[in-house]
């Protein structure tokens, strides 16, 4: 579970966290929304550990990032937006990389590498070096990145930007897969009928906050729009009009 | 071991073996890299090659070749010097054309003696050269050491013949005994080693600190590396101990290319003291380890605070030249090792280098309060860099 209290952050003075709170259960995915600006990735650097929080708290499973970031990052996998590959590196010591620094080796690594790379499809450039790989073979290496540990909790940012609608559908029928698993799933992305169709719950955020929070039918019945899309362009033109 | 030091070194070996393997995977970097080192032993080598064949400071005797006019007005000199091995051919005629000889390096020296020196033992003499012709001066002195020679044979003679004792007209008379190696042009180019090494141990793995560092940051690797659940001194350490080996790797291949320069430089070469011998090249190697911790963990420090690639580097370009300017120094005016020269690192290090430079042994106690010294100080920096390595603008490069 991925649980957000009350959380501040600023920079500068300037709030890009407002009191958000929002809580990600297990078997659930949540999509995290907004416009450009809106505190998602300050929230996803915090959850991740790579931020403190001002003020509030961010919890994975039991526990506190800001108080034990180590033990936090064990239990999270995060597929960040910028994929940052190492070009000399094959997919295959992408994933082992990783894998050893979350503690595996041997025999059980090289398993759960083999596994991986026959769930993703990754077996045509597994062993070939990153560079030159595409956007879709580079979400691939980075989501078996941040799955090398089988983690609990996942953070997807824009997890098919840049992908064919191919992948894309592989893509989601792998989220899907892990949140039956029971992993608790946080998605960010900007294709509304995307996160429609794979959210269980949304949280639309706004000016650091959560503006709007519930299933895509409660967020429907409580605007009275008829579409997601119409929800988020709608939430935007009142901060607009706000300003 | 317990569990928990374990798995640290787990998780420190796997960001060494991703960082020496992906480096290696840089052949041209690696192939530079490797290169760097060999241009400073090959530039002195050519230098010492140079003056190998020369005798400057004139420490043992040689044949030369010289030009003479008026060779008929002294013949008892030119008999004495031809008894010496110089041997002699006309020299052009007229001062104009003497120095034009000389200056275009058709003469390296000319002995010009007057006709009034004809049937006399009392005489002056000229000798000519062109001071930026370094054998020509060489030459020039083994001459005036066979002139001065011939002077005092001759003085004796007139001495003794006047019914005067030697002593009368020389009445102090100095003997004078040095201890150690006798001082040597040689050793001025072997002293250039030590800032040179220097320079070595403060540029070797430059790039690959800084590419480790800031440059995961520019390259967007660093923020999905930093979730991962790794302490942020192990992942500093593994990154650091893998530029530790670059840069070992780096002074190793500078140590053996000086010494392999220099060996062939005075190959054969007489007047010159032979190059340190391997034992002291592998006593410069392990007194250069701790530097060389301190020179990864400085350059780390600096790589992790600054903005862009870019910035790191004109920085971490300026760095290998503190060390340089002490060691430039000391190559003219040599400091001996003690112990409060062993608490300043680097200068410490500097003055090791120039004992085992000269062929004398290491002082124990210096030596290893250097190392201590020095290895203290990277502990200090490091543990500086591993906080800083986990500070968000560090981290987003604000």
């Amino acid at each position: 579970m991925i649980r957000v209290e009350n959380l501040h952050k600023s920079f500068g003075g300037v709030p890009a966290v407002d009191g958000l709170g929002f809580t990600a259960k297990d078997g659930e995915i949540t999509g995290l929304i907004g416009h450009n600006g809106a505190g998602k990735t300050t929230t996803f650097r915090i959850l991740a550990g790579l931020m403190h929080p001002d003020a509030g708290t961010a919890r994975i499973d039991d526990c506190d990032v800001a108080a034990g970031r180590v033990a936090a990052q064990r239990r999270l996998g995060i597929l960040p937006d910028v994929r940052g590959l190492y070009p000399r590196l094959t997919a295959r010591e992408h994933i082992r990389y990783y894998g050893g620094l979350h503690g595996l080796e041997g025999a059980a690594l090289e398993e759960r590498i083999g596994e991986l790379i026959t769930r993703l499809g990754m077996e045509e450039f597994a062993d070939r070096r990153a560079k030159g790989y595409s956007r879709g073979q580079e979400l691939k290496v980075a989501l078996a990145r941040a799955l090398v540990h089988a983690p609990r909790n996942l953070i997807l940012d824009e997890p098919t930007n840049g992908l064919d609608v191919t992948s894309s559908r592989a893509v989601h029928a792998l989220i899907r897969e892990m949140r039956d698993e029971g992993a608790a799933i946080v998605i960010s992305s900007h294709i509304m009928s995307e996160v429609e169709s794979l959210c269980d719950q949304l949280v639309i955020m706004a000016d650091g906050r959560a503006a709007l929070t519930g299933t895509a039918e409660e967020l429907r019945a409580r605007t009275g729009h008829g579409s997601l899309e119409d929800i988020f362009v709608g939430i935007a033109a009142g901060l607009e009009a706000a300003e | 071991m317990s569990g928990v030091q374990a798995r640290a070194l787990q998780r420190i070996r796997t960001v060494f073996v991703k960082e020496v393997r992906d480096h290696w995977r840089d052949r041209r970097s690696i192939v530079l890299s490797l290169m760097f080192p060999l241009m400073a032993p090959i530039l002195v080598g050519l230098l010492l090659s140079n003056i190998a064949g020369t005798n400057v400071d004139g420490s043992s005797k040689r044949d030369i070749r010289i030009a003479v006019a008026g060779e008929k007005f002294a013949p008892g000199l030119i008999a004495y010097l031809r008894e010496n091995g110089v041997a002699m051919h006309q020299a052009p005629l007229g001062r104009e054309a003497q120095e034009t000889a000389l200056s275009t390096r058709a003469e390296s020296v000319i002995l010009e003696i007057p006709p009034e020196a004809a049937g006399r033992e009392k005489f002056s003499l000229t000798v000519m050269v062109d001071r930026n012709n370094p054998g020509g001066v060489a030459d020039a002195a083994e001459l005036m050491r066979h002139i001065t020679a011939f002077g005092r044979a001759t003085s004796e003679r007139l001495v003794a013949a006047a019914g005067l004792d030697q002593t009368d007209v020389t009445p102090i008379t100095v003997e004078e005994v040095t201890v150690g190696r006798a001082p040597n042009t040689a050793f001025l180019f072997y002293n250039l080693m030590a800032p040179l090494i220097m320079f070595m141990i403060f540029m070797g793995a430059v790039y690959l600190a800084i590419d480790v560092t800031v440059g995961e940051r520019e390259r967007g690797s660093l923020e999905p590396l930093l979730t991962a659940p790794v302490a942020r001194h192990e992942l500093l350490l593994g990154k650091s101990l893998a530029a530790l080996c670059f840069t070992a790797l780096i002074v190793g291949i500078n140590l053996a290319a000086f010494r392999t320069s220099l060996v062939l430089a005075t190959g054969g070469a007489t007047g010159l003291a032979p190059p340190p011998g391997i034992a002291s090249f592998a006593a410069m190697f392990l007194v250069s380890v701790p530097l060389m911790a301190l020179a990864v963990t400085v350059q780390m420090s600096i790589a992790a605070v600054t903005r862009s690639a870019k910035e790191a580097q004109i920085y971490l370009g300026l760095l290998p030249i503190v060390p340089l300017i002490p060691g430039m120094a000391m190559v003219f005016a040599p400091v001996p090792p003690s112990l409060a020269t062993a608490l300043i690192p680097v200068f410490g290090q500097l003055t090791l280098f120039g004992e085992l430079i000269r062929g004398e042994g290491v002082p124990l106690g210096p030596a290893l309060l250097a190392s201590a010294v020095t290895l203290l100080v990277a502990v200090l920096v490091f543990t500086a860099a591993a906080r800083l390595f986990g500070r968000e603008r560090v981290v987003f490069g604000q």
